[in-house]
């Protein structure tokens, strides 16, 4: 099963840094973890999209310049997701 | 005061001597204030024949015509000297309160030449500005220092050297507020070289605002947005800047042991998150601030200030260090001592490579944390290899035949991203005027978090257009002065806007960039007067020539020369990084050959 | 030859013009600044359907030799690139917005999205509203102020960081501009629901 990080405050939502969660592509891998945790799907989600400077990345590369959503996942794959974050 | 203060007092410690002058306000037009102002001021006052520990070099604070005002974060102030650390053009850039209370005492800059023969510390109350002896001071810390100058957020200011300054050692800051610090190139070193131990003030001048409706109208409008943007109003407030640390790290761009390779194992023990659950007291934010990114931490041993993102990657990954107890005071050390953390960091990490490889013989290996506040505190006297680090990490890796190992450009030690992860933050480090420093247009907006859009960090034709406007756009905010996180939610049209108002001079948001881009050409001008060449727009060899080895960004090294090439199309330059005549006409610049 | 990857942004972004009703079948262009070239569409090339071979590339200061097939308003799209920050320009003729234009000065939003992303927008007049050196220096003047301009009678320049930026001003506009008739037409009382709603003039 792909492996999901979480950073930020998505870790408090998810009361977890990291789960395994089943999905064969990004989409799938979150609408399952969605349904388990309304509060992270609230977070994470709006109006069905995934809220503006969230960010997706898949072994280290942004699903925004694969195939967003529908970037297809390998097993051991690992998926972190962002909340909207800044610094410098 | 109307925007501009309109006076500059000029100190002279070799005489004595203390006098004020108006400002010349079309070059207060023309490049605002802040560091563009300083810019421009040295580039007359301050030639290549200068040593940068001289007493012919200067200090030029300043402040910007927002200052004061009470906009958003408009309490941020630069200073601007000719760098010890990489005899380029140098401002560095803090926050705090003492820029505030600079300007309240009616002045926008201030200029300090000469050397004293004895230390001194100048003292501007209303109705006196004193030279006083500060004997009793030399010596002391920085929280001494600010404590025994009668240190009052918000009605007495110190701004002060600790003993790295003091020693003159290149890496040394300006501190302010106690932890707020002007940090970068070295300008502590400078103001020790003057035997200046501190300026105080007191300031009890007002601004007032020509259009106060539109004044309130803007930033009401601004207070939208900061409030909207999850980074302004989530983000900042509640993890700080250190939150990046898994961020870069993940793309696999967090430069590790020296930029050996681009992840660190122990990322997340040295995190935003592990912060907030482990050290964290409570957010705080300086003066007319709504976003509060300081962190205020507290260990074993004691209380303060930090640790920020840079901070925290240049003691920890940087060095191999997993532990955040060590990294935090290492920190709290830094600024007591009067220390650039990034810099100081960067040069231990060096210090480790060489000796790890042999080259040097020392304790020093990564990892080891335990010795992070004795090395810190030999730097900050000088003391064994403290004397050779003082240095800086480029002359100390060439003193021992290996230059190569600085991570460094024009001498200027690496912020925390490995461009081989990030290409258009190579052509950023590459070019920045005073040398590798992300704070001059980070990519990291673009490239990792999406901001505005996110583009392929791995991508190099098209970078050049992103990282000349983001440049320029960082210039305008040093310029006004205000805080970068602010210009996160809020665009430069928002600042035009604010600057019409309060000084009743039109200014529109492109009127802004290109007062950026004009800060930016001379900064490049007075750079090229001082002998640097296109051959100094480089990186060191590893990120050009050895492929990040694991992690995301494997296999990558920087391809820099085909941004280079597109970089000084963009900005008008000739094929040797020169302004050509056109630009700097259309820069209003003819005068600066 | 242009590059593949900016030839699809433009060629999406035409066809989101054409088929959003923002511009008439061969009206309008666009155009990207990357280095110190530009790259324009050419003269009757359609927006909605824009091939590879439909655009002309020149140098941002002056025209290269053989430059004719572009675009009439290449002269307003250079002027505005050595004028202002904008890495992306495009030209359209929206029908509300136009509508609106010819009698007044400045459009201001009366609605909530309208009104935060754009504040107001400018009408400005020239005699010669078509390629001329005046309208050129005209536009390119305001659009260092304001994201997005009316041409009286004309039509809107919109510039930005990139196509889809400046894509995004001229498509509020239109729907600052459908939603301001729509209102008039409805003829009701609006109950005011803005704070400070009244100073948007002033931006």
């Amino acid at each position: 099963m792909p492996l999901i990080k979480f950073f930020g405050n998505l870790r408090q939502l998810a009361q977890a840094s990291r789960l395994p969660v089943k999905g064969s592509s990004v989409r799938s891998l979150l609408d399952e973890l969605c349904r388990q945790n309304q509060a992270l799907s609230d977070a994470i989600f709006i109006d069905g999209q995934l809220r503006q400077h969230v960010r997706v990345v898949v072994n280290g590369h942004d699903v925004a310049l694969e195939q967003g959503l529908d970037t297809p996942l390998e097993e051991n794959d690992q998926v972190a997701i962002f909340p909207p974050l800044g610094g410098g | 005061m109307e925007g501009w203060a309109g006076k500059v007092l000029d100190v002279n410690l070799s005489d004595g001597s203390i006098t004020s002058y108006p400002l010349d306000m079309e070059l207060a037009h023309q490049f605002i204030g802040g560091r563009g102002l300083g810019a421009r001021m040295l580039w007359d006052l301050v030639g290549p024949e200068v040593e940068p520990l001289s007493p012919e070099n200067v200090l030029i604070f300043a402040t910007g015509p927002l200052t004061a005002s009470g906009a958003q974060t408009s309490n941020r102030f630069t200073v601007s000297t000719k760098s010890p650390l990489t005899g380029t053009v140098l401002d560095a850039n803090s926050g705090g309160w003492w820029g505030m209370q600079f300007k309240r005492t009616g002045f926008d800059v201030l200029i300090v030449r000469g050397k004293s023969a004895a230390p001194v510390m100048l003292e501007i109350k209303p109705g006196s500005i004193t030279l006083k002896d500060a004997a009793n001071l030399w010596g002391k810390t920085v929280s001494e220092t600010t404590e025994a100058l009668g240190q009052n957020n918000n009605r007495r200011n110190v701004l002060c050297i600790g003993p790295a300054g003091e020693n003159q050692v290149r890496l040394a800051s300006i501190m302010n507020d106690g932890e707020r610090a002007l940090a970068r190139g070295g300008p502590g070193a400078v103001m020790g070289s003057k035997n200046l131990k501190a300026i105080v003030v007191e300031g009890d001048q007002k601004m007032t605002v020509v259009d106060q409706e539109l004044f309130k109208f803007v930033m009401y409008e601004m207070t939208k947005r900061i409030k909207a943007s999850p980074l302004t109003s989530q983000a900042l407030p509640e993890f700080g800047t250190v939150i990046m640390v898994n961020v870069v790290n993940e793309i696999g761009a967090l430069p590790t042991r020296n930029f050996r390779t681009g992840q660190f194992e122990g990322a997340d023990l040295i995190s935003g998150e592990h912060l907030a659950e482990t050290l964290m007291v409570k957010n705080q934010a300086c003066w007319a601030c709504p976003i509060s990114c300081t962190r205020i931490t507290r260990t074993e041993n004691g209380e303060g200030e930090g640790p920020e993102y840079e901070t925290t990657w240049a003691f920890g990954a940087e060095c191999g260090i997993d532990d955040l107890v060590a990294i935090t005071e290492a920190n709290y050390l830094c600024n007591d001592l009067g220390l650039d953390t990034i810099s100081t960091g960067v040069t231990i990490g060096c210090a480790m490579e060489l000796s790890e490889l042999g080259i040097i013989n020392s304790e020093l290996r990564f990892g080891r944390g335990e010795l992070l506040k004795d090395v810190i505190t030999d730097i900050a006297y000088r003391r064994g290899l403290g004397s050779e680090l003082a240095e800086g990490s480029y002359r100390f890796a060439e003193m021992h035949g290996a230059p190569e190992y600085s991570m460094s450009v024009k001498k200027m030690e690496f912020p925390a991203y490995d461009p081989r992860g990030m290409q258009g933050q190579g052509l950023l480090f590459a070019t920045s005027n005073r040398g590798a420093c992300h704070m001059r247009g980070n990519m990291l907006g673009p490239e990792v978090l999406g901001l505005p859009r996110l583009v392929d960090r791995f991508a190099t034709q098209g970078k050049a257009g992103v990282v000349v406007t983001h440049q320029n756009s960082a210039a305008v905010v040093d310029s006004l002065v205000v805080c970068k996180f602010v210009n996160m939610a809020v665009a430069e049209e928002f600042f035009a806007r604010l600057l019409t108002a309060v000084s009743g001079v039109t200014y529109t948001g492109d009127d802004l960039m290109e007062a950026g881009e004009r800060v930016y050409n001379l900064e490049r001008m007075y750079n090229l007067r001082e002998g640097f060449t296109r051959a100094d727009d480089t990186l060191p060899r590893r990120l050009l020539e050895e492929p990040m080895p694991a992690g995301p960004s494997a296999g990558w090294v920087v391809k820099l020369e085909p941004m280079l090439k597109e970089y000084y199309q963009f900005r008008g330059w000739d094929k040797n990084g020169v302004p050509t005549p056109v630009t700097l006409k259309k820069l209003g610049l003819e005068a600066i050959r | 030859m242009i590059e593949q990857r900016l030839y699809e942004e433009f060629r999406d972004i035409g066809r989101d013009i054409y088929v959003g009703g923002l511009t008439s079948s061969h009206g309008g262009n666009v155009s990207a600044r990357v280095g110190d070239r530009i790259f324009i569409k050419r003269r009757g090339a359609q927006l909605g359907r824009l091939k590879p071979e439909d655009f002309v590339e020149t140098n941002l200061y002056s025209n290269d030799s053989g430059v004719t097939r572009a675009s009439t308003e290449l002269i307003v799209h250079r002027a505005i690139y050595l004028k202002t920050s904008a890495l992306a320009v495009i030209h359209t003729h929206p029908r509300t917005a136009i509508a609106l234009s010819l009698s007044r000065d400045e459009i201001i939003p009366i609605d909530n999205e309208g009104s935060y992303l754009l504040h107001k927008i400018p009408v400005v007049a020239v005699e010669f509203a078509s390629g001329s050196k005046e309208m050129a220096e005209t536009v390119a003047d305001q659009l260092r102020g304001y994201k997005v301009i009316m041409l009286r009678g004309h039509g809107c320049f919109a510039v930005g960081q990139t196509l889809d930026e400046a894509f995004q001003w001229v498509s509020t506009l239109e729907e600052i501009c459908d939603i301001i008739l729509e209102a008039k037409l409805l003829g009701e009382a609006p109950i005011e629901y803005r704070k400070r709603s009244d100073e948007y003039a002033k931006w």
